[in-house]
Protein backbone atom coordinates (compact mmCIF):
# COMPACT_ATOMS: atom_id res chain seq x y z
CA UNK A 1 0.00 0.00 0.00
CA UNK A 2 1.30 2.95 -0.72
CA UNK A 3 1.82 5.57 2.21
CA UNK A 4 2.75 8.78 0.34
CA UNK A 5 0.59 12.20 0.49
CA UNK A 6 0.89 14.65 3.26
CA UNK A 7 1.77 11.41 5.79
CA UNK A 8 4.31 9.90 3.39
CA UNK A 9 6.46 13.04 2.53
CA UNK A 10 9.69 13.45 4.09
CA UNK A 11 11.00 16.67 5.30
CA UNK A 12 14.15 17.48 3.64
CA UNK A 13 16.95 18.80 6.29
CA UNK A 14 17.66 22.23 5.61
CA UNK A 15 19.29 24.49 8.25
CA UNK A 16 17.43 26.55 10.11
CA UNK A 17 18.35 29.73 8.92
CA UNK A 18 17.94 29.28 5.42
CA UNK A 19 14.24 27.77 5.85
CA UNK A 20 13.87 31.34 8.13
CA UNK A 21 15.24 33.13 5.51
CA UNK A 22 13.04 31.49 2.79
CA UNK A 23 9.87 32.55 5.08
CA UNK A 24 10.94 36.08 5.42
CA UNK A 25 11.30 36.10 1.75
CA UNK A 26 7.49 35.05 1.26
CA UNK A 27 6.51 37.50 3.99
CA UNK A 28 8.32 40.45 3.72
CA UNK A 29 10.06 39.63 0.15
CA UNK A 30 7.04 42.08 -2.38
CA UNK A 31 7.33 45.38 0.34
CA UNK A 32 11.32 45.11 0.19
CA UNK A 33 11.15 45.00 -3.40
CA UNK A 34 8.63 48.10 -3.68
CA UNK A 35 10.56 49.84 -1.25
CA UNK A 36 13.67 49.05 -3.18
CA UNK A 37 12.17 50.21 -6.29
CA UNK A 38 10.64 53.47 -4.91
CA UNK A 39 14.15 54.81 -4.01
CA UNK A 40 16.12 53.43 -7.34
CA UNK A 41 13.29 53.21 -9.70
CA UNK A 42 14.69 50.95 -11.95
CA UNK A 43 13.43 47.56 -11.67
CA UNK A 44 16.81 45.61 -12.19
CA UNK A 45 18.82 47.42 -10.07
CA UNK A 46 15.86 46.88 -7.48
CA UNK A 47 16.03 42.86 -7.94
CA UNK A 48 19.94 42.91 -7.08
CA UNK A 49 19.25 45.14 -3.57
CA UNK A 50 16.57 42.89 -2.88
CA UNK A 51 18.64 39.59 -3.31
CA UNK A 52 21.84 41.76 -1.10
CA UNK A 53 19.04 42.50 1.52
CA UNK A 54 18.09 38.98 2.11
CA UNK A 55 21.85 37.57 1.81
CA UNK A 56 22.79 40.79 4.34
CA UNK A 57 19.73 39.20 6.41
CA UNK A 58 20.92 36.01 6.29
CA UNK A 59 24.52 36.84 7.22
CA UNK A 60 23.49 38.97 10.19
CA UNK A 61 20.72 36.50 11.35
CA UNK A 62 22.50 35.28 14.52
CA UNK A 63 23.34 39.49 15.95
CA UNK A 64 19.65 40.12 15.26
CA UNK A 65 17.97 39.83 18.59
CA UNK A 66 14.20 40.65 18.28
CA UNK A 67 14.55 44.05 19.52
CA UNK A 68 12.48 44.78 16.74
CA UNK A 69 10.22 42.82 14.91
CA UNK A 70 11.78 41.24 11.64
CA UNK A 71 9.75 43.49 9.55
CA UNK A 72 11.44 46.73 10.78
CA UNK A 73 14.83 45.04 10.96
CA UNK A 74 14.85 44.33 7.02
CA UNK A 75 13.23 47.27 6.08
CA UNK A 76 15.85 49.32 7.93
CA UNK A 77 18.48 47.12 5.87
CA UNK A 78 17.15 47.95 2.86
CA UNK A 79 16.42 51.76 3.10
CA UNK A 80 20.73 51.49 4.33
CA UNK A 81 21.16 49.62 1.11
CA UNK A 82 19.21 51.81 -1.19
CA UNK A 83 21.04 55.27 0.11
CA UNK A 84 24.30 53.42 0.02
CA UNK A 85 23.77 52.39 -3.48
CA UNK A 86 22.33 55.85 -4.59
CA UNK A 87 25.95 57.72 -2.88
CA UNK A 88 28.19 54.63 -4.51
CA UNK A 89 30.16 54.95 -7.41
CA UNK A 90 28.35 52.42 -9.53
CA UNK A 91 25.04 54.98 -9.61
CA UNK A 92 26.72 57.93 -10.39
CA UNK A 93 28.79 55.93 -13.13
CA UNK A 94 25.54 55.30 -14.78
CA UNK A 95 24.47 58.81 -14.18
CA UNK A 96 27.70 60.30 -15.81
CA UNK A 97 27.31 58.08 -18.58
CA UNK A 98 23.68 59.46 -19.20
CA UNK A 99 21.83 56.47 -18.75
CA UNK A 100 19.87 58.69 -16.69
CA UNK A 101 19.97 62.63 -16.87
CA UNK A 102 19.63 63.59 -13.18
CA UNK A 103 19.19 62.11 -9.71
CA UNK A 104 15.42 62.99 -9.77
CA UNK A 105 14.76 60.99 -13.17
CA UNK A 106 14.72 57.01 -14.22
CA UNK A 107 16.76 55.63 -16.80
CA UNK A 108 14.64 56.84 -19.98
CA UNK A 109 14.47 53.58 -21.63
CA UNK A 110 13.04 51.86 -18.53
CA UNK A 111 11.25 54.52 -17.70
CA UNK A 112 9.40 54.23 -21.22
CA UNK A 113 8.90 50.58 -20.52
CA UNK A 114 7.51 50.54 -17.39
CA UNK A 115 5.33 53.50 -18.16
CA UNK A 116 3.60 51.41 -20.70
CA UNK A 117 3.46 48.46 -17.92
CA UNK A 118 3.05 50.12 -14.73
CA UNK A 119 0.88 53.48 -16.11
CA UNK A 120 1.45 56.62 -16.73
CA UNK A 121 0.32 58.32 -13.24
CA UNK A 122 2.73 55.61 -11.49
CA UNK A 123 5.45 57.00 -13.46
CA UNK A 124 4.47 60.48 -12.93
CA UNK A 125 4.79 59.52 -8.59
CA UNK A 126 8.21 58.33 -9.57
CA UNK A 127 9.31 61.30 -10.94
CA UNK A 128 9.11 63.15 -7.51
CA UNK A 129 11.90 63.76 -5.41
CA UNK A 130 12.79 61.00 -3.42
CA UNK A 131 12.12 63.55 -0.52
CA UNK A 132 8.50 63.22 -1.38
CA UNK A 133 8.36 60.04 -3.43
CA UNK A 134 9.36 57.62 -0.82
CA UNK A 135 6.17 59.23 1.95
CA UNK A 136 3.83 59.30 -0.87
CA UNK A 137 4.26 55.79 -2.71
CA UNK A 138 4.33 54.24 0.87
CA UNK A 139 1.52 55.97 1.99
CA UNK A 140 -0.55 56.37 -1.32
CA UNK A 141 0.21 53.23 -3.21
CA UNK A 142 1.10 50.66 0.03
CA UNK A 143 -1.28 52.03 2.17
CA UNK A 144 1.08 52.23 5.08
CA UNK A 145 0.36 54.70 8.12
CA UNK A 146 2.17 57.44 9.00
CA UNK A 147 3.73 56.16 12.09
CA UNK A 148 4.95 53.12 10.03
CA UNK A 149 6.91 55.66 7.72
CA UNK A 150 8.50 57.42 10.43
CA UNK A 151 9.66 54.44 11.49
CA UNK A 152 10.96 52.95 8.30
CA UNK A 153 12.35 56.25 6.71
CA UNK A 154 13.68 57.41 10.38
CA UNK A 155 11.90 60.88 10.34
CA UNK A 156 9.51 62.34 13.07
CA UNK A 157 5.27 61.69 11.82
CA UNK A 158 5.38 65.46 11.73
CA UNK A 159 8.26 65.55 9.05
CA UNK A 160 6.47 62.63 7.17
CA UNK A 161 3.01 64.30 7.08
CA UNK A 162 5.00 68.06 5.92
CA UNK A 163 6.43 65.81 3.04
CA UNK A 164 3.36 64.00 2.42
CA UNK A 165 1.50 67.80 2.32
CA UNK A 166 4.63 69.01 0.13
CA UNK A 167 4.99 65.70 -1.95
CA UNK A 168 1.50 66.26 -3.18
CA UNK A 169 1.52 69.92 -4.03
CA UNK A 170 4.63 68.97 -6.15
CA UNK A 171 2.41 66.17 -7.52
CA UNK A 172 -0.12 68.04 -8.66
CA UNK A 173 2.37 70.50 -10.41
CA UNK A 174 3.43 67.88 -12.42
CA UNK A 175 0.42 66.67 -13.02
CA UNK A 176 -0.91 70.02 -14.50
CA UNK A 177 2.20 70.33 -16.43
CA UNK A 178 0.96 67.39 -18.25
CA UNK A 179 -2.76 68.88 -18.32
CA UNK A 180 -4.04 66.06 -16.12
CA UNK A 181 -5.44 68.10 -13.33
CA UNK B 1 -7.87 67.96 -4.42
CA UNK B 2 -10.80 65.22 -4.80
CA UNK B 3 -9.16 64.86 -8.25
CA UNK B 4 -5.76 63.97 -6.99
CA UNK B 5 -7.19 61.60 -4.55
CA UNK B 6 -8.92 60.02 -7.55
CA UNK B 7 -5.31 60.24 -9.66
CA UNK B 8 -3.69 58.63 -6.22
CA UNK B 9 -6.11 55.68 -6.42
CA UNK B 10 -5.34 55.22 -9.91
CA UNK B 11 -1.46 55.22 -9.26
CA UNK B 12 -1.95 52.86 -6.45
CA UNK B 13 -4.08 50.57 -9.21
CA UNK B 14 -1.27 51.14 -11.61
CA UNK B 15 1.46 50.22 -9.08
CA UNK B 16 -0.14 46.94 -7.74
CA UNK B 17 -0.24 45.96 -11.66
CA UNK B 18 3.32 46.72 -12.00
CA UNK B 19 4.63 44.91 -9.12
CA UNK B 20 2.55 41.80 -10.09
CA UNK B 21 4.46 41.21 -12.48
CA UNK B 22 7.99 40.70 -10.96
CA UNK B 23 9.13 37.08 -10.41
CA UNK B 24 9.92 36.85 -6.75
CA UNK B 25 10.39 33.13 -6.91
CA UNK B 26 13.46 33.68 -9.67
CA UNK B 27 14.97 36.59 -7.08
CA UNK B 28 14.14 33.85 -4.18
CA UNK B 29 16.00 31.50 -5.84
CA UNK B 30 19.84 34.00 -6.72
CA UNK B 31 19.28 34.57 -2.78
CA UNK B 32 19.19 30.55 -1.97
CA UNK B 33 21.64 30.38 -4.49
CA UNK B 34 24.47 33.13 -3.26
CA UNK B 35 24.00 32.16 0.60
CA UNK B 36 24.96 28.39 -0.70
CA UNK B 37 27.99 29.79 -2.66
CA UNK B 38 28.90 32.09 0.18
CA UNK B 39 29.69 28.63 2.01
CA UNK B 40 31.76 27.44 -0.74
CA UNK B 41 35.42 29.23 0.19
CA UNK B 42 35.73 27.52 3.04
CA UNK B 43 36.13 23.86 1.54
CA UNK B 44 39.90 23.58 1.20
CA UNK B 45 40.95 24.37 4.97
CA UNK B 46 37.83 22.15 5.91
CA UNK B 47 38.83 19.55 4.33
CA UNK B 48 42.14 19.42 6.16
CA UNK B 49 39.76 19.72 9.20
CA UNK B 50 37.68 17.31 8.09
CA UNK B 51 40.62 14.50 8.00
CA UNK B 52 41.63 15.36 11.47
CA UNK B 53 38.42 15.24 13.17
CA UNK B 54 37.98 11.87 11.09
CA UNK B 55 40.97 10.68 12.85
CA UNK B 56 39.90 12.28 16.30
CA UNK B 57 36.66 10.64 15.69
CA UNK B 58 38.03 7.08 15.19
CA UNK B 59 40.14 7.19 17.99
CA UNK B 60 37.62 8.39 20.26
CA UNK B 61 34.71 5.59 18.91
CA UNK B 62 37.10 3.36 19.89
CA UNK B 63 37.52 4.93 23.24
CA UNK B 64 33.73 5.28 23.83
CA UNK B 65 32.94 1.68 22.51
CA UNK B 66 35.45 0.26 24.94
CA UNK B 67 33.64 2.09 27.52
CA UNK B 68 30.10 1.37 26.89
CA UNK B 69 30.82 -2.13 26.36
CA UNK B 70 33.10 -2.12 30.30
CA UNK B 71 29.52 -0.61 31.33
CA UNK B 72 27.03 -2.37 29.72
CA UNK B 73 28.72 -5.47 30.56
CA UNK B 74 28.30 -4.58 34.41
CA UNK B 75 25.01 -3.68 34.28
CA UNK B 76 25.81 -0.01 34.88
CA UNK B 77 24.23 2.01 32.91
CA UNK B 78 21.01 2.74 34.38
CA UNK B 79 21.25 6.76 34.98
CA UNK B 80 20.07 8.42 31.79
CA UNK B 81 19.96 11.79 32.85
CA UNK B 82 23.06 12.46 30.99
CA UNK B 83 22.00 10.98 27.99
CA UNK B 84 21.19 13.89 25.16
CA UNK B 85 18.93 13.47 22.13
CA UNK B 86 21.34 15.50 20.17
CA UNK B 87 20.80 17.07 16.46
CA UNK B 88 17.03 16.79 15.36
CA UNK B 89 16.84 14.59 12.22
CA UNK B 90 13.83 17.07 10.52
CA UNK B 91 12.80 21.30 11.34
CA UNK B 92 10.11 22.33 9.83
CA UNK B 93 9.05 26.39 10.76
CA UNK B 94 5.17 26.54 11.29
CA UNK B 95 2.82 29.36 11.66
CA UNK B 96 -0.15 28.82 13.79
CA UNK B 97 -1.21 32.44 14.81
CA UNK B 98 -0.51 35.94 13.00
CA UNK B 99 2.39 36.77 15.77
CA UNK B 100 6.06 37.96 14.90
CA UNK B 101 7.48 34.92 17.23
CA UNK B 102 8.38 32.32 14.92
CA UNK B 103 7.87 28.38 15.90
CA UNK B 104 9.47 25.40 15.11
CA UNK B 105 8.59 21.87 14.94
CA UNK B 106 11.50 19.65 15.42
CA UNK B 107 11.47 15.88 15.48
CA UNK B 108 14.47 13.72 17.99
CA UNK B 109 14.96 10.30 17.42
CA UNK B 110 15.30 7.50 20.72
CA UNK B 111 15.17 4.62 21.55
CA UNK B 112 13.32 2.80 24.18
CA UNK B 113 15.65 0.57 26.97
CA UNK B 114 15.71 -2.30 24.07
CA UNK B 115 17.58 -0.20 21.82
CA UNK B 116 15.92 -1.95 19.09
CA UNK B 117 13.25 0.29 18.59
CA UNK B 118 13.07 3.85 16.73
CA UNK B 119 10.68 6.27 18.32
CA UNK B 120 10.50 10.25 17.61
CA UNK B 121 9.71 13.13 19.57
CA UNK B 122 7.73 16.05 18.38
CA UNK B 123 8.76 19.65 19.55
CA UNK B 124 7.62 22.91 18.72
CA UNK B 125 9.77 25.54 19.96
CA UNK B 126 9.14 29.25 19.97
CA UNK B 127 11.39 32.18 19.27
CA UNK B 128 10.81 34.55 22.23
CA UNK B 129 11.56 38.20 22.58
CA UNK B 130 14.37 37.27 24.66
CA UNK B 131 15.46 35.50 21.50
CA UNK B 132 15.61 32.30 23.82
CA UNK B 133 13.72 29.36 22.20
CA UNK B 134 10.79 27.86 24.62
CA UNK B 135 9.60 24.74 24.44
CA UNK B 136 6.14 25.10 23.88
CA UNK B 137 4.80 21.35 23.19
CA UNK B 138 6.06 18.07 22.84
CA UNK B 139 4.77 14.69 21.79
CA UNK B 140 5.80 11.13 21.76
CA UNK B 141 5.71 9.20 18.48
CA UNK B 142 6.32 5.35 19.25
CA UNK B 143 7.98 2.82 16.57
CA UNK B 144 8.63 5.54 14.13
CA UNK B 145 11.11 6.05 11.62
CA UNK B 146 10.41 9.53 9.67
CA UNK B 147 8.89 12.22 10.37
CA UNK B 148 6.34 13.86 8.02
CA UNK B 149 5.63 16.99 7.15
CA UNK B 150 3.10 18.88 8.53
CA UNK B 151 -0.72 20.01 7.36
CA UNK B 152 -2.32 23.26 7.75
CA UNK B 153 -6.17 23.36 7.76
CA UNK B 154 -7.06 27.31 7.76
CA UNK B 155 -10.14 28.71 9.22
CA UNK B 156 -12.12 31.59 8.03
CA UNK B 157 -12.61 35.02 9.92
CA UNK B 158 -9.33 35.15 11.41
CA UNK B 159 -9.40 31.80 13.57
CA UNK B 160 -5.89 30.47 14.01
CA UNK B 161 -5.50 27.33 11.73
CA UNK B 162 -5.70 23.93 12.80
CA UNK B 163 -2.21 21.74 12.17
CA UNK B 164 -1.61 17.78 11.68
CA UNK B 165 2.00 16.51 12.89
CA UNK B 166 2.39 12.84 11.38
CA UNK B 167 4.92 10.46 11.68
CA UNK B 168 5.74 7.17 10.04
CA UNK B 169 6.90 3.52 10.21
CA UNK B 170 8.10 2.75 6.77
CA UNK B 171 8.57 -0.90 7.51
CA UNK B 172 5.41 -1.75 9.04
CA UNK B 173 3.24 0.80 6.97
CA UNK B 174 1.32 2.58 9.58
CA UNK B 175 1.03 6.51 10.33
CA UNK B 176 0.69 8.22 13.84
CA UNK B 177 -0.74 11.95 14.24
CA UNK B 178 -1.79 14.66 16.35
CA UNK B 179 -4.16 17.58 15.32
CA UNK B 180 -3.34 20.80 17.08
CA UNK B 181 -4.98 24.01 17.79
CA UNK B 182 -3.85 27.16 19.21
CA UNK B 183 -5.58 29.09 21.61
CA UNK B 184 -3.79 31.86 24.02
CA UNK B 185 -0.86 31.55 22.89
CA UNK B 186 -1.08 27.88 23.69
CA UNK B 187 -1.35 24.58 21.74
CA UNK B 188 -3.68 21.81 22.44
CA UNK B 189 -4.34 18.41 20.99
CA UNK B 190 -8.06 18.07 19.14
CA UNK B 191 -6.98 14.20 18.87
CA UNK B 192 -4.96 11.96 18.26
CA UNK B 193 -4.58 8.70 16.45
CA UNK B 194 -2.00 5.88 16.80
CA UNK B 195 -0.90 3.26 14.96
CA UNK B 196 -3.10 3.71 11.69
CA UNK B 197 -2.47 0.74 9.21
CA UNK B 198 -1.53 2.06 5.93
CA UNK B 199 -2.32 5.18 7.05
CA UNK B 200 -2.78 8.47 4.45
CA UNK B 201 -3.71 11.92 5.14
CA UNK B 202 -4.88 14.78 2.80
CA UNK B 203 -6.05 18.08 3.33
CA UNK B 204 -9.10 18.12 0.75
CA UNK B 205 -11.62 21.49 1.00
CA UNK B 206 -10.96 22.30 4.80
CA UNK B 207 -11.59 19.09 6.06
CA UNK B 208 -8.56 16.29 6.87
CA UNK B 209 -9.28 12.48 5.06
CA UNK B 210 -7.66 9.99 6.58
CA UNK B 211 -7.75 6.48 4.91
CA UNK B 212 -6.81 3.13 6.92
CA UNK B 213 -7.37 -0.67 6.61
CA UNK B 214 -8.67 -2.65 9.39
CA UNK B 215 -8.74 -6.46 9.42
CA UNK B 216 -12.08 -7.94 8.53
CA UNK B 217 -13.45 -10.83 10.20
CA UNK B 218 -12.29 -13.18 7.13
CA UNK B 219 -8.83 -11.96 7.66
CA UNK B 220 -9.33 -9.68 5.01
CA UNK B 221 -8.73 -5.73 5.14
CA UNK B 222 -10.76 -3.01 4.43
CA UNK B 223 -10.72 0.27 3.54
CA UNK B 224 -12.26 2.69 5.87
CA UNK B 225 -12.10 6.78 4.89
CA UNK B 226 -12.80 8.92 7.48
CA UNK B 227 -13.38 13.05 7.34
CA UNK B 228 -12.33 15.14 10.15
CA UNK B 229 -14.18 18.60 10.58
CA UNK B 230 -12.11 20.57 13.07
CA UNK B 231 -14.67 23.86 14.33
CA UNK B 232 -14.17 26.74 16.42
CA UNK B 233 -16.08 29.48 17.98
CA UNK B 234 -15.06 33.01 17.11
CA UNK B 235 -15.10 35.63 20.18
CA UNK B 236 -19.02 36.02 19.45
CA UNK B 237 -19.54 32.47 20.00
CA UNK B 238 -20.71 32.19 16.61
CA UNK B 239 -19.39 28.65 15.03
CA UNK B 240 -16.77 28.95 12.49
CA UNK B 241 -15.85 25.50 10.48
CA UNK B 242 -13.33 25.29 7.82
CA UNK B 243 -15.92 23.56 5.00
CA UNK B 244 -19.05 24.17 3.61
CA UNK B 245 -19.52 21.24 1.58
CA UNK B 246 -18.35 17.83 1.75
CA UNK B 247 -19.01 14.91 -1.03
CA UNK B 248 -18.67 11.59 0.29
CA UNK B 249 -19.45 8.00 -0.30
CA UNK B 250 -21.82 5.52 1.35
CA UNK B 251 -19.73 4.21 4.19
CA UNK B 252 -17.40 6.86 5.36
CA UNK B 253 -17.15 8.32 8.23
CA UNK B 254 -17.37 12.11 9.48
CA UNK B 255 -15.99 13.20 12.71
CA UNK B 256 -16.49 16.62 14.28
CA UNK B 257 -14.04 17.86 16.28
CA UNK B 258 -14.31 20.54 18.60
CA UNK B 259 -15.79 21.31 21.88
CA UNK B 260 -17.63 19.08 24.13
CA UNK B 261 -21.72 18.60 24.49
CA UNK B 262 -21.78 20.78 21.38
CA UNK B 263 -25.38 19.67 19.75
CA UNK B 264 -24.82 18.59 15.97
CA UNK B 265 -27.78 18.25 14.10
CA UNK B 266 -28.70 16.04 10.83
CA UNK B 267 -31.34 17.07 9.04
CA UNK B 268 -32.05 14.22 6.78
CA UNK B 269 -30.63 11.66 8.96
CA UNK B 270 -28.67 10.21 5.82
CA UNK B 271 -25.66 9.87 8.78
CA UNK B 272 -26.10 8.49 11.82
CA UNK B 273 -24.55 9.05 14.91
CA UNK B 274 -22.63 6.43 16.76
CA UNK B 275 -21.65 6.78 20.17
CA UNK B 276 -18.25 4.92 19.98
CA UNK B 277 -15.74 3.77 17.51
CA UNK B 278 -14.23 0.38 16.45
CA UNK B 279 -12.08 1.94 14.12
CA UNK B 280 -10.32 4.74 15.73
CA UNK B 281 -9.36 5.92 19.08
CA UNK B 282 -12.12 8.90 20.17
CA UNK B 283 -12.15 11.38 22.60
CA UNK B 284 -15.00 13.77 24.29
CA UNK B 285 -14.41 16.47 21.55
CA UNK B 286 -15.56 14.11 18.68
CA UNK B 287 -18.69 13.14 17.22
CA UNK B 288 -18.59 10.68 14.94
CA UNK B 289 -21.50 10.34 12.47
CA UNK B 290 -21.21 7.27 9.45
CA UNK B 291 -22.87 8.02 6.07
CA UNK B 292 -25.84 5.30 6.08
CA UNK B 293 -27.87 6.40 3.33
CA UNK B 294 -26.73 8.22 -0.32
CA UNK B 295 -28.44 11.47 -0.84
CA UNK B 296 -28.15 15.11 -0.15
CA UNK B 297 -28.16 16.60 3.95
CA UNK B 298 -27.36 19.52 5.78
CA UNK B 299 -25.61 19.69 9.51
CA UNK B 300 -25.69 21.93 11.74
CA UNK B 301 -23.25 22.61 14.50
CA UNK B 302 -24.86 24.67 17.08
CA UNK B 303 -23.29 26.63 20.02
CA UNK B 304 -24.23 25.68 23.26
CA UNK B 305 -24.49 29.37 24.43
CA UNK B 306 -25.62 32.20 22.20
CA UNK B 307 -24.00 33.36 18.54
CA UNK B 308 -24.71 31.50 15.30
CA UNK B 309 -24.49 27.99 13.76
CA UNK B 310 -22.48 26.14 11.05
CA UNK B 311 -24.73 24.53 8.32
CA UNK B 312 -22.43 22.13 6.19
CA UNK B 313 -24.28 20.37 3.40
CA UNK B 314 -23.42 16.81 2.44
CA UNK B 315 -23.53 15.19 -0.54
CA UNK B 316 -23.37 11.20 -0.34
CA UNK B 317 -22.74 8.87 -2.99
CA UNK B 318 -23.61 5.53 -3.35
CA UNK B 319 -20.90 4.42 -5.21
CA UNK B 320 -22.17 0.79 -5.73
CA UNK B 321 -25.21 1.58 -7.47
CA UNK B 322 -24.31 1.84 -11.19
CA UNK B 323 -24.51 5.62 -12.76
CA UNK B 324 -27.80 6.31 -14.80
Amino acid sequence: MDVKSSAGEEITLRTVKEEHICYLMQRYGKQVYRLAYYYVRDRYLAEDIYQEVFVRVFRNYDKFRQESSFYTWIYRITVNLCKDYLKSARYKRIITAGFINDDQRPRELNRLMEEAEGGSVFSTVMELPEKYRLPISLHYLDGLPVSEISRILKISESSVKVRLHRGRNKLRELLAKEGRV
Amino acid sequence: MKNLDEILIRAKKNAGSFFSKINYEKMNRTVLQKISDSRRPTLPSWSFHLRFRAASLLGLCVIMIAVILAYGISGKIRNSSSVSLGEPVSREMIELDNSEKSKWLYYFKFSKPDRVSNNLLAVIWEHGKSGNYELIYSSVFENSNKPCKSSVISFPDDQPPIFIISSLNDDEKYIHYRMLGFKGNKIFTLMEQNYVANGKLEVTEGVLKETRFVPTEDNKAAEIITYFIPYQLNETGDIIAPAEKLIINKGDHVVFVGYENTPIEVINNTLTWEKESSVMDMNENMVLYIADKAGEDYIYINPVSRGEPKKISVEIIDSTKPSD
